[in-house]
């Protein structure tokens, strides 16, 4: 699994990068389909984003791609099923472990990984259901992420 | 006596209906039963080879009186699914109770045929209460696209060599939920053909959690066996727990046993043993295994929901239930309690049997998540427990 690497450069954390692996998800159809649909509204936190302050974005995933990403508010996050927050530096070793697979992550920086033990990425939700999602759909957004390796991530500063 | 013993005494007895279910147990008796019916059948049979003789046509099936003719169901953008299907009143009343202990698919010209339809004893789970979710049809749909096969998909000539406690345990661990699946697969198995047509929805996903269970059981096998290692002990005290769960005297009360607090903690174990996984082919294995467990507690808590919210004298449910879960929570308790179970995790956790001490202390956190996350779909189901859970909230592990 996973695309060719291209020259693309994209900031983290923006809704362009979240867009990108977007795209990559609807380029590769065919795989998303072969790991079955995914209806959930997952939300991503950064604790220090631009600015040092926190980021939140939202990605809509529905069937076999992403509806949409918008970024959204303290306010918004009962409308996510599941919130994945952490800071920009382990969103960078996950990346980072990522691309050195070529699109695999290493045994240590899986998504269930990095969750599991509440720390260092945090996955909650305000419906046990919703934090359910995570774990039906995990397969799909394991590779949606894993796309990440498919271009450059430029790190901003917080 | 032990508190076990305490706790099935206080259980009210199971309900009359469906303890005895009418199969025939030889052909002799089998040929007797059928003779009995034979009048209605025969009678049925005689009318329509008289008809053949004539040389006629009955046509009857061609009268849309009392039919639905006309309702179109239309696909939304993923294909047509039940949830577009029972968008309309015609195919999507689900009767609170149904009548109907036969075949007659719900939405057909029925009513007219019905001193003439046999009665299928064994249909006798005849309420929605018992069987319904208000997930069941996404979930359905979700199971149906995301099967997976553990011939094809785990990556298996990846296998790496590890050390021969790891590997051990790995066995142990895949031993143990082999057991479990066994359970989980039969448990649906007992009640799918219990359960009247008429709820054909929960029908189908009962269906596809055998198959997930089935898949689970083989991949679990194929582990065991794929690194050199072997089946290793099955787990006495945990069978007990799994036959619990299998007995359950009703579908409602099974469930909560099966998916809130059974599939909870063996969800959790998955997601533990993802954490832990020492190669890539156990990562996929516990990664694919999550999802559909997944599905299975998210029915379970739903169904719960739906049983609760539905039962005629909510108290008497509610205490009926909380009377179940004091045993049912048993069946938790019985499970990280058992040194085939918790062993295994802990040696892993500690990345050898040398440092099992400190692999204990991450069994005390999965122990806290088992009960804390159960204790919140509980919650979500409208049916509190924090008060009353039996299973203590700390890990009781003398350090």
């Amino acid at each position: 699994m996973g695309g060719v690497m291209t020259d693309e450069i994209v900031a983290f954390p923006s809704i362009e990068w979240f867009e990108l692996l977007a795209q990559r998800m609807a380029e590769q159809r065919d795989h998303f389909v072969s790991l079955g649909s995914c209806d959930c509204t997952a939300q991503v936190t950064i604790w220090d984003g631009p600015g040092g302050d926190e980021w939140r974005c939202q990605v809509v995933f529905e069937e076999f791609g992403v509806e949409s990403v918008r970024l959204v508010s303290e306010e918004d996050e009962e409308a996510a099923d599941f919130i994945l927050e952490t800071d920009r530096e382990t969103w960078q070793e996950m990346v980072d472990s990522i691309v050195e697979g070529e699109g695999r992550p290493g045994l240590l920086h899986t998504l269930n990984r990095l969750t599991m033990p509440g720390t260092p990425i945090r996955c909650w939700s305000h419906d046990p259901l919703g934090r359910d999602a995570f774990f039906r759909f995990n397969q799909t957004i394991q590779h949606f992420i894993n796309n990440s390796a498919t271009f450059t991530t430029e790190w901003s500063e917080g | 006596m032990t508190a076990i013993e305490n706790n099935i005494d206080s259980l009210p007895a199971p309900p009359l209906d469906g303890s005895a279910i009418p199969i025939a147990v030889s052909t002799e008796e089998y040929v007797d039963r059928y003779r009995k019916f034979y009048d209605q059948w025969g009678e049925l049979l005689q009318t329509n080879l008289d008809r053949l003789d004539r040389g006629s046509y009955h046509l009857g099936w061609m009268d849309k009186e009392g039919s639905n003719w006309g309702t179109q169901v239309k696909p939304s953008s993923r294909g047509l699914t039940y949830s577009d299907m029972n968008r309309s009143k015609a195919y999507g009343t689900i009767p609170e109770k149904t009548e109907f202990r036969n075949f007659a698919p719900r939405g057909s010209v029925r009513d007219r045929y019905a001193d003439q339809l046999p009665t299928i004893e064994e249909y006798d789970v005849v309420e929605k209460m018992h069987v319904w979710a208000d997930n069941l049809e996404t979930l359905y749909e979700e199971a149906k696209v995301r099967q997976w096969n553990s011939t094809t998909d785990i990556p298996w000539t990846e296998l790496e060599p590890v050390s021969e406690d790891l590997e051990m345990a790995a066995c142990q661990l895949s031993t143990f939920l082999t057991e479990v699946e066994f359970v989980a697969g039969d448990f649906p198995a007992r009640w799918i053909y219990r359960i009247a047509p008429d709820y054909f929805e929960a029908k189908n996903f009962l269906v596809t959690q055998m198959m997930d269970e089935a898949r689970h059981m083989e991949v679990f096998r194929k582990r065991a066996l794929a690194g050199g290692g072997a089946l290793l002990h099955p787990s006495p005290a945990f069978e007990w727990a799994l036959k619990a769960i299998l007995e359950s005297p009703t579908h409602t009360q099974g469930t909560f046993l099966l998916n809130v607090l059974g599939e909870g903690l063996v969800l959790t174990i998955f997601r533990a043993g993802e954490f832990l996984s020492k190669t890539h082919v156990d990562k996929e294995i516990f990664r694919l295994c999550m999802q559909d467990e997944a599905r299975h507690v998210s029915y379970g808590t739903l169904e719960l929901k739906s049983f609760l919210d539905a039962a005629p004298n909510q108290e008497a449910a509610l205490a009926d239930m909380h009377a179940f879960a004091d045993i049912g929570e048993q069946v938790i308790l019985t499970a990280i309690t058992d040194p085939y179970v918790l062993e295994p995790l802990a040696v892993l956790m500690g990345d050898g049997i040398d440092d099992i001490d400190d692999g204990m202390e991450g069994v005390s956190f999965l122990w806290a998540t088992i009960v804390e996350e159960y204790l919140q779909r509980c919650d979500r189901a409208g049916f509190d427990r924090r008060e009353k859970c039996t299973i203590p909230a700390e890990f009781p592990w003398a350090v």
